[in-house]
């Protein structure tokens, strides 16, 4: 509409991947942004009670009820969220799942991204052969469908909380690796790069003071919607039984309410806090990432 | 006869800070069978001059015009069906970067049919066909092409078949966005031969926009320079690209921009500094602060356009130009 | 073009061959081989035990177990089933019909609707519309696709009792028409697609209209509407035809999501599909349908992959004729 200015999508950005300002620039840009800081309050919410929570109002596995009459009672004075089939409270089980949840998220992200940006990251700067054998491997992951697998692999591995963070890993670096290797591409384009190769800088060199810095951006705005689907995976494994029966998520408290017939029964205060606060968490991670990913990937803001 | 009368047009883009007045108070005309011309640089309104007449202005613009007709058609306040009809039809366009302006699913000859097919809806297939390779040919195309993709096709061709696509219902007017810029220049050179031997066939009024005013030289009746949203000068090529060269300062300086083979040596020059934001446009003449003739008058007072002293049709709008001159419109 | 379909078909191959191989490696080879969960819940003494591994075959080397292996697949032999006590292969069959009658509408819906919405979305961009369809498709998405499960169950079925709470038909049916027994089933079949179908549907509206917005901002938009088209023919043969594109590569992803989504929608709502399938044969550890159904899982997504890519081959003519 302008005249003849040729658009040019050559990135002129600085070497440190994102918008002017730096992680400060980008953190005050997520705070102006309506769901970015939505989101934002709920995790700082959520983190507050995972932390707090507990400390408050323990929660005691051994507290189960005396008598028959103290199980599956709907919401009361006593317990505000009502008791399981056993006569535990719901609301200490609710407050003390929270971290555990929030845990296995976040172990299981991190591990994910150490994975994915290395294979990224690797796959991305040499390129040629390394690249070709990485990504086959990695498409054939990501084809892999992931709930079949990680069922599998609970099975036979045994149920555990380190289990469950394991395939959640397995299943999510691959797509973690795709984008980081498509940023780690881009990066490897620019002048930076190649004068830092002139004046002598070692690949190692180059990978670790260039590469890198230039894909962490996008690594954590991805890292932060992996946290949103690793913790669905976690509700979703411990449901199907894959969980640890010994220690409360969500997931799994969600799976004692179902195999108790919570819902053919109508124990409402059973399965609907639980899963009522997984929505939240996730909805609130998903939030920020994609809040980040439209900050931080200027492709994508110009399509929002 | 004139075919596009418009008066006093002004376009307004809302930002995120201000009102931004593109178009700031236009008049043109456009006679049958004339080819004018519309220079400036970039970001001085010319595109959205073109856009704003065909009334294809993206959502939120807000465009006002005391008159702005085609023909007898008033298409400040023209129905929808109406308008759509009369696209294409009496009004076409070719847009600049032809690149993409064609939709890459479809087929080069599958997109002029539909503009045929639009508006003669009733047409047979074999007929509408023998058309297509009709345009292609007139273009120089082979008509066979017409069952590539846009991407098979290269810059020149795709701005060709554009200019094809523009003729297919034989318009009244049809307005040229930058047809030759993102081509090289022995593709530029034939485009513009093309254009001006399809104008002087068919007798077709065109509205050529470019900020290369040698392409303007060789290919208009008329020319209208414009910047910051205003036409500064309008007048005959002759009068304009002659001896004596552009009235106005930044019309001369736009031209000194492009090297002229009978000047010799002579150095070619930039314009100082830039455009000024249309949000918040600067007092009195708007080149004032770039404007190496600048007098006192020039900051408090904007100037309109008058007539060139010793000239019949040749306006400029500069205090300088015509100092004392009252003549209106 | 042929020598592309050519060149994908010999990849799916090879992936076909590659889970085979994990299939087999993840069964056989991992901790706890079916002998030692058969023998430990039977208690059985050494010689037994050798007995069993030589009729499963368990003492032969690797590489001729893998060859068995493979051979027994391609003549339908699944294997044995622990709790049914019988062949792997009919279960499976039976299941994976009844997922199939599931997938299949829901899949249709999440498509149609996903896009239509989106679109919808993407042509009232900038509005409240807009907005709230975008943050409902991201709430949506938040769900796990149990709990929906669960919630639809609890207001509909037993709350209200508009509808069946589980299974693929009504217990102890009797059936005097072939509609009638349709019509059952169609009855038990709307929450779980609806469960389905909620939770899926978000991923096609964002992306059917981020594509579209990407669209809509193309140069080639401006001509078709300067060229007097309608605004619904500028929509959808320019705009939404092209936006297509990125759709088709998400339904690559779709399949996978669908597979997870099929396992819990089915657990949760008893439909005797391959879900419930091999959620049941986690709960009884019964390894060889487990395996069966992983691979059927895998393959259906591996060729759902390579049908997605030949269907953008088709759609975009930039990259069918290299």
């Amino acid at each position: 509409m302008t005249g003849p200015v040729i658009n040019s999508s050559l990135d002129t950005q600085p070497v440190n991947g994102h918008g002017a300002g730096g992680w400060r620039g980008a953190l005050r840009q997520l705070a102006s942004d309506r769901m970015g800081r939505i989101g934002l309050v709920i995790v700082a919410t959520v983190v507050l009670v995972a932390v707090a929570g507990p400390l408050l109002v323990p929660y005691d596995r051994t507290a189960v009820a005396a008598s028959r009459t103290g199980i599956l009672q709907s919401p009361s004075a006593a317990h505000w969220l009502g008791t399981d089939e056993l006569g535990r409270d719901i609301l200490r089980q609710l407050l003390a799942g929270t971290s555990v949840s929030l845990e296995i998220g976040l172990i299981a992200t991190l591990i994910t991204v150490l994975i994915g940006t290395a294979v990224g990251v690797l796959a991305g700067w040499f390129t040629g052969f390394v690249d070709a054998v990485l990504m086959r491997i990695t498409d054939f992951f990501l084809v892999l469908p992931s709930l079949p697998l990680m069922i599998a692999l609970g099975a036979i591995i045994g149920q555990s909380l380190t289990m469950i963070v394991f395939v959640i890993a397995l299943t999510s670096w691959p797509s973690t690796a795709r984008i980081v290797r498509s940023q780690a591409l881009a990066v490897r384009e620019r002048e930076v790069v190649a004068r830092a190769k002139t004046v002598g800088l070692s690949s190692a060199g180059i990978l670790w003071r260039l590469i890198l810095p230039g894909v962490m951006a996008l690594v954590t705005a991805n890292a932060v919607l992996v946290i949103a689907g690793s913790i669905l995976a976690e509700a979703t494994l411990s449901f199907l039984g894959l969980g640890d029966p010994t220690r409360t998520s969500w997931g799994q408290m969600l799976h004692n309410a179902f195999v108790t017939g919570a819902v053919g029964n109508g124990y409402w205060w059973y399965f609907l806090p639980p899963g009522i606060g997984i929505v939240i968490v996730v909805l609130a991670f998903s939030l920020v990432g994609q809040s980040l990913e439209r900050i931080l990937d200027p492709r994508l803001a110009a399509a929002a | 006869m004139t075919l596009l009368r418009v008066r006093n047009l002004a376009v307004t883009y809302p930002t995120s800070e201000a009102m931004v007045r593109a178009v700031d108070g236009i008049d043109l005309d456009v006679h049958a069978g004339e080819v004018v011309g519309l220079a400036g640089e970039s970001g001085c309104g010319k595109s959205t001059l073109a856009l704003a007449v065909a009334r294809l202005l993206p959502r939120g613009a807000v465009m006002s015009a005391d008159e702005m007709s085609l023909g007898g058609t008033d298409l400040r306040t023209v129905a929808d069906e109406e308008l759509r009809s009369l696209r294409w039809r009496r009004l076409s366009l070719v847009f600049q970067g032809a690149m993409s302006s064609f939709n890459p699913v479809m087929r080069i000859g599958d997109q002029i049919a539909e503009a045929i097919r639009t508006h003669e809806p009733d047409s047979y297939r074999r007929d509408v066909a023998d058309r297509v390779g009709e345009l292609l040919n007139q273009v120089g195309i082979a008509p066979a092409r017409s069952e590539d993709f846009p991407h098979q096709m290269s810059g020149g061709m795709k701005q060709r078949a554009m200019i094809a696509m523009a003729l297919a219902c034989r318009p009244e007017l049809v307005i040229a966005d930058e047809p030759t810029t993102a081509l090289d220049v022995m593709t530029q050179a034939q485009i513009l031969d093309l254009i001006r031997r399809l104008a002087d066939e068919l007798g077709l009024a065109m509205l050529i926009i470019s900020h290369d005013l040698t392409v303007l030289a060789e290919l208009c009746d008329r020319v209208a320079v414009m910047y910051a949203g205003r036409i500064v000068e309008i007048g005959e090529a002759d009068e304009i690209f002659g001896a004596a060269g552009p009235a106005h300062p930044y019309a001369r300086r736009l031209l000194d921009c492009y090297p002229r083979l009978e000047a010799g040596q002579g150095s070619i020059s930039g314009i100082a500094g830039s455009p000024p934001d249309l949000a918040r446009p600067p007092s009195g003449c708007r080149f004032h602060d770039r404007c190496d003739q600048v007098i006192p008058r020039c900051n408090a007072d904007d100037p309109t356009l008058h007539l060139v002293p010793g000239s019949a049709g040749h306006l400029a709008a500069c205090h300088l130009v015509c100092a004392a001159q009252a003549v209106g419109r | 073009m042929v020598g592309y379909v050519g060149r994908k078909l010999g990849y799916l191959v090879v992936t076909i061959a590659a889970v085979l191989a994990t299939n087999f490696t993840l069964f056989h080879l991992m901790p706890g081989d079916p002998v030692t969960h058969i023998a430990r819940g039977q208690h059985l003494d050494a010689e037994a035990v050798a007995r069993l591994r030589s009729f499963y075959g368990l003492d032969m080397p690797l590489p001729s177990q893998f060859i068995t292996y493979v051979q027994n697949l391609f003549h339908g032999d699944f294997g044995w089933s622990y709790t049914y006590q019988t062949s792997v292969g009919p279960i499976v069959a039976k299941a994976l019909g009844n997922t199939l009658i599931l997938v299949t509408i829901s899949t249709l819906l999440v498509i149609v609707l996903g896009v239509v919405i989106g679109v919808f979305a993407a042509s009232r961009r900038g509005t409240r519309t807009d907005g709230g369809l975008v943050i409902g498709s991201l709430v949506f998405w938040s769900l796990p696709t149990f709990w929906v499960g669960m919630l639809l169950i609890f207001v509909f079925a037993v709350s209200l009792g508009w509808l069946p709470i589980a299974g693929m038909f009504t217990a102890d049916a009797v059936y005097p028409t072939v509609f009638t027994k349709i019509a059952d089933l169609a009855r038990h079949l709307i929450l779980p697609t609806v469960a389905m179908v909620l939770v899926d549907i978000a991923q096609f509206v964002l992306i059917s209209r981020s594509s579209l917005l990407a669209v809509l901002s193309e140069d080639y938009m401006t001509t078709a509407r300067a060229k007097g088209l309608t605004p619904r023919r500028v929509l959808w043969r320019h705009g939404v035809r092209n936006a297509l594109l990125p759709v088709v590569t998400a339904t690559s992803l779709y399949a996978s999501a669908t597979v997870g989504g099929t396992i819990q929608v089915e657990t949760v709502f008893s439909w005797p599909g391959m879900g419930q399938l091999i959620y049941l044969s986690v709960v009884r550890r019964d390894y060889p349908v487990m395996e069966a159904c992983f691979l059927i899982f895998a393959i259906v997504v591996v060729l759902a992959n390579f049908a997605s890519d030949v269907l953008y081959r088709l759609l975009d003519p930039r990259v069918r004729l290299t």
